[in-house]
């Protein structure tokens, strides 16, 4: 009864306490301070389908989505997160059929206008390995035959079972799957490797009919292969073996014959060998089911140095099928593709991003072209193109480019008719750029007025009056809000100017697509990209650095440096003008002659006011390239920042963590020898899960927590500390490790008996000032087993267990530490979470919220004070009250006015980032992952701001009332007087 | 609430992600290959909020067949064998709609004139037009009277 009053007491303080701390959002606030993107990543299969007067494109995509975009806006109108390689897609009177899954597998039919799951099947794992995946309709009815785990099996809505199934047992990885008469054909990759296996099967009982192997040497999906449904006259199989010349030709179910094709008699020209070796198929349907019956391909070979492209048709003759060619075209530097909608006649596109024209072959009359508008800098090139016609007849062209564009093209337009930029679901770092602020009205007004330019002194104090009126009225227009839209218009301008209260920067991001970023943080809307490419190969970015902020009082431009990797993993670095996105250098980029395994920025300056890059290589003797490598830089950074020293090996799966300590050269030079400081070695048995650090320099405001008696616990702050996360293999448990970065020393560890780090229960931290919150999955929960969870466990760090015992040093130095006293508690989560993160303010006086980003879209902040380990259990005592202290409580709370992303579903983060605005109450948080989302957050409320309460409307009425008052009363009372003094 | 209102990218997530399954379009959801033992079994939605459920599996020694036993459980507290085991299969409902909004206050003449401001006004209208007249209305021995005394 008493644990249940103090219980009470706790859940009525905590209330009152978020009660008093909750500001929540207002309505109209969503979606003015906020901004949202939903996205879907690259796709890797792209289909067109037509259903009750509409078309949409059906997107798979590497990141597990299966999404459906409006073929004349672009507008996602739905997806649905798999989460897992989506290996079969097709689509059918209005359903839409996948299969996913590499180890389970599952087969699902949706509804192609909702997104709604209409039925699905499950395939446990196999015994033996998987044995690839693929999925069709049968004809015009409910069922599906499918390549499930390994078997091909047939189901239809309503049954928990198949209808049949037939084991394959490990025969081959099938990938294509035609249903044709009354067979089922799955055609894979034999097991051995050796080439193609087929399997058909009797459609109505699965009775295995055949079962034989083709096409020696050759793999589906590699441009030597082809699978053509012939409609009525059978299913085809074209292919060319490896050094062979000719292309050989199998109709399905048949053992024998096979025929072949002569390149000669099908181009009628002559072409050498080796111009033979170079031909390559496509398809022209991307949905071989949904053939008219004299199916399309096109095939494109190169002959004394020029391409050619020649689309054919498969057509029946009296005796057996034949192959007729349509039309020929030159297809030198042209992306081919062919036509992503089902029950279209196939004709290819050719694209070509030299030029940005596109043109259609082989479709008759409907034959079109046309140009288009693109920057190739800025998206890289054409990967991918394919055609499409609208539910009016309109023809369209989809192109993918290498940076992850996807762009609708019509004939009549150079414009695109809609884009989707894909690239940020792909986002690797970012990095926050402060903007210069606008100049106001009296600096323009005194530029104006110079007395070189306007000698007349009269002229001069009427513009500056005139000046001061205007500047005045846009105050005025601030007080009543009218500056945000004011603001809003001028950015639209001018994307790359500030604002007054530091609402505005750039965000700019590096994705594994090469592409660089910048989107100003209000509205979202892109101010630059820049793609990269080393040699045709786009760089997969990993790391954002801005090495040079905005100077307001010179001319030299901000910088932002982008490290990434090229082909065999060559560390490219680009630095580019962070406020326009040009290269700085010459804008080629060539590869470094190594690859790193850490890159940061160093604690030193150039002589141009760029902040120096650094490049550790990982191996026996690792090295630290300084960039910009250049003598003088080196020489700037052994000048500034030695000792150096730096950590390699905290990876997943490692077992030891090495620091480094960098040597100068005594030679000119750009590379920096190290010599081994010290090493961290886990217990045996124990595997890294996750490492975290600081994110950014941090600072502080208040050195230590002022406790109920006025006296102070100090917190130990060090700029160096590292956490590790470690798995024991064998009876399980996570250790948790805080050492110092510099000299290796363990400053901590916890043990977490019962957690587990997997793929789907990651290691997730987030380290700010002298607090470490992690997030870790329990099997157990301590103290409430069985009881299963995520636990979110604080650490906070202070200097002595002792109140006012502090480090009277005046240097710091991590040669030379004190352990730390470390104050922990443990709470249960809400729900799982992807990626935590923590505001950020201008002088961190305000607290901060710890921002969850949930696996359900939710982007939660909690309060500092509900994430105190310091919350005592049970009733506080007089101290504890005055302290502030909220009493303790298991479970955090899910408080939906604490939800920055309100009802927007932001899927699959991975990072939660932020900086400071100018105000010192308020923080920009953003999240990226699969989506995008930016907000303001307040985590003590906007104190200093006005209310949102506060009315400004009847402040002014207010004052116009007094002085009507006045004006009013100031007869009366004269008159009054007078008439007295007459008395 | 029907399960129409709810997005059709709604999960059923179980230890955490351990597992997922899918809402079909009829509120019908399947979540395979779950191990023997204590689970828990939650729904991610971005807009309703629904109640956790710790499911056991276990082997019934009798026939030797595998049995659910499903029992909301709360957030933070021990899983207790003594809460009521649920139907099976298991039927979900959501126990609220969350509300991310703060409502914003609409004009009030109530809260206009509770405004300090305009109390400072109320007063100095009193203080203007209604003292005279009490004056005026005062008898004027006692006027006087009170003007002798200040």
């Amino acid at each position: 009864m008493v644990a249940g009053r103090s219980l009470g007491r706790a859940a009525l303080s905590a209330a009152l306490l978020l009660g008093g701390l909750a500001f929540g959002l207002f309505p109209d606030e969503a979606g003015r301070i906020d901004w949202y993107r939903a996205q879907i990543g690259v796709p890797d299969r792209l289909l067109a389908h037509a259903h009750n007067g509409t078309t949409g494109i059906y997107a798979t995509t590497e990141q597990g989505v299966l999404a459906a975009v409006d073929a004349d806006s672009g507008e996602l109108r739905w997806r649905q997160l798999l989460g897992e390689h989506i290996g079969a897609l097709q689509l059918r009177g209005g359903r839409v059929l996948t299969q996913s899954g590499a180890n389970e597998s599952r087969v699902r039919v949706w509804d192609a206008h909702s997104g709604s799951l209409q039925w699905e099947f499950v395939q446990p794992p196999p015994a033996r390995r998987a044995a690839g995946g693929a999925a069709a309709f049968v004809g015009d009815s409910e069922d599906v035959v499918a390549v499930a785990g390994d078997s091909l099996v047939r189901l239809a809505p309503g049954r928990a079972v198949p209808v049949w199934e037939l084991r394959l047992n490990s025969t081959g990885t099938y990938r294509r799957l035609v249903v044709h008469g009354s067979s089922a054909f799955a055609v894979g990759e034999r097991a051995d490797g050796g080439g193609l296996r087929v399997v058909e099967a009797e459609l109505a009982s699965g009775r295995l009919q055949k079962q034989y192997d083709i096409a020696d040497g050759v793999a589906l999906g590699t441009g030597h292969t082809l699978v053509l449904d012939a409609g009525a006259h059978g299913v085809y199989v074209l292919w060319r073996e490896a050094k062979s010349i000719v292309w050989q030709i199998h109709k399905l179910g048949l053992t024998r014959p096979l025929w072949d094709m002569y390149h000669a008699k099908l181009l009628q020209e002559e072409l050498a060998p080796e111009d033979m070796l170079t031909s390559t198929l496509a398809e022209l349907d991307s949905d071989s089911g949904s053939s008219t019956g004299t199916p399309r391909f096109a095939l494109t070979y190169t002959k004394d140095r020029a391409r050619k492209t020649v689309v054919i048709e498969l057509i029946a003759t009296s005796d057996r099928m034949d192959m007729r060619k349509l039309t020929v075209f030159r297809s030198d530097g042209a992306v081919v593709g062919g036509s992503a909608m089902p029950g279209a006649r196939g004709a290819a596109v050719a694209v070509r991003t030299s030029g940005a024209t596109w043109s259609v072959h082989g479709d008759g009359a409907r034959a079109a072209k046309g140009e288009f508008a693109y920057a190739e800098a800025a998206h890289g090139p054409v990967v991918r193109a394919a055609l499409y016609r609208t539910a009016a007849g309109s023809t369209r062209v989809l192109v993918q480019t290498g940076g992850g564009l996807l762009a609708a093209l019509g004939p009549d337009s150079s414009e695109p008719l809609w884009v989707r930029d894909e690239a940020l679901a792909h986002a690797t770092d970012m990095a926050f750029l402060d903007l210069p602020p606008p100049a106001s009205a009296a600096e323009h007004a005194a530029k104006a007025t110079d007395p070189a330019v306007v000698t007349s002194a009269a002229a001069r104090y009427l513009l500056r009056w005139a000046a001061t009126a205007r500047e005045l009225g846009a105050w005025t227009a601030a007080g009543f809000g009218l500056l945000e839209q004011r603001d809003k218009a001028a950015h639209a301008a001018a994307a790359t100017t500030g604002d007054h209260f530091g609402f505005h920067k750039l965000a700019i991001f590096g994705t594994r697509t090469g592409v660089v970023t910048a989107l100003g943080t209000q509205g979202g809307a892109r101010v630059w990209a820049r793609y990269l490419a080393v040699d045709g190969a786009s760089v997969a970015i990993e790391h954002v650095f801005v090495t040079r902020r905005c100077q307001p009082l010179g001319d030299a431009p901000p910088v932002v440096v982008v490290v990434g990797r090229g082909a065999q993993n060559a560390t490219v670095v680009a630095a580019l003008d962070a406020l326009t996105g040009a290269p700085l250098a010459d804008g080629r980029l060539r590869p470094l002659p190594f690859g790193h395994a850490r890159a940061f920025v160093l604690p030193a300056v150039g002589d141009d006011g760029q902040q120096l890059v650094g490049l550790a290589t990982d191996g026996a003797e690792p090295r630290l390239e300084v960039w910009p490598p250049t003598a003088a830089a080196t020489q700037a950074f052994c000048a500034a920042a030695t000792p150096f020293f730096f950590e390699l090996g905290d990876g997943t799966g490692s077992m030891r963590v090495r620091g480094y300590r960098a040597e100068c050269p005594a030679a000119a030079g750009t590379s920096l020898t190290t010599t081994r400081a010290w090493t961290f070695d886990l217990p045996e048995g124990e595997a890294l899960v996750g490492a975290a650090r600081y994110d950014g320099a941090q600072s502080t405001a208040l050195l230590g927590r002022v406790l109920g008696d006025r006296s102070v616990l100090y917190k130990y702050i060090n700029p160096h500390l590292g956490t590790l996360a470690a798995q024991r293999a064998g009876r399980g448990g996570v250790a948790v490790y805080l050492f110092d970065r510099v000299s290796g020393r363990l400053l901590h560890s916890a043990q977490h008996a019962a957690a587990r780090v997997s793929a789907a229960h990651p290691f997730l931290a987030t380290q700010t000032e002298n607090r470490i919150v992690y997030q870790l999955w329990h099997d157990e929960i301590p103290g409430a087993a069985p009881a299963r969870g995520y636990v979110t466990v604080v650490a906070d760090l202070f200097e002595s267990d002792r109140a006012d015992v502090r480090d009277e040093r005046a240097e710091f130095s991590s040669l030379d530490l004190r352990l730390p006293s470390v104050v922990m508690a443990a709470f249960v989560a809400p729900e799982p979470a992807t990626a935590l993160g923590t505001t950020r303010t201008a002088s961190h006086i305000t607290t901060r919220d710890v921002v969850f980003a949930l696996s359900s879209g939710k982007l939660l902040a909690i309060p500092d004070p509900l994430l105190d380990p310091r919350r005592p259990v049970g009733a506080l005592s007089a101290d504890e009250q005055a302290e502030g202290l909220v009493p303790y409580m298991a479970s955090l709370p899910l408080d939906p006015r604490r939800v920055l992303s309100h009802g927007h579903r932001v899927a699959g983060v991975r990072r939660v980032v932020s900086a400071p605005a100018h105000l010192e109450s308020t923080s920009l948080v953003g999240a990226y992952g699969l989506d995008l989302f930016f907000t303001r957050a307040s985590p003590s409320g906007t104190f200093d701001q006005l209310s949102p309460s506060f009315s400004k409307l009847n402040l002014v009425v207010t004052t116009l009332a007094l002085a009507a008052g006045c004006l009013l009363g100031g007869p009366m009372v004269r008159r009054r007087l007078v008439a007295r003094a007459w008395a | 609430m029907h399960v129409a209102q709810l997005a059709t990218d709604a999960q059923v997530v179980v230890n955490g992600g351990e597992q997922r399954g899918l809402i079909q379009s009829d509120g019908r959801f399947a979540v395979d290959n779950l191990r023997l033992g204590d689970s828990l079994l939650e729904i991610a939605s971005t807009n309703y909020a629904f109640p956790k459920i710790h499911v056991r599996i276990a082997i019934s020694e009798e026939d030797g067949q595998a049995a659910v036993a499903a029992r909301y459980v709360q957030l933070g507290s021990k899983w207790s064998e003594e809460t009521p085991v649920l139907a099976y299969p298991l039927q979900i409902g959501a126990s609220a709609k969350y509300d991310f909004f703060t409502p914003r206050q609409g004009f009030s003449i109530i809260t206009m004139f509770s405004n300090p401001y305009m109390l400072m006004v109320g007063a100095s209208l009193v203080a203007v037009f209604v003292l005279p007249k009490l004056q005026a209305n005062m008898d004027p021995e006692a006027l006087k009277e009170l003007q002798a005394k200040s």
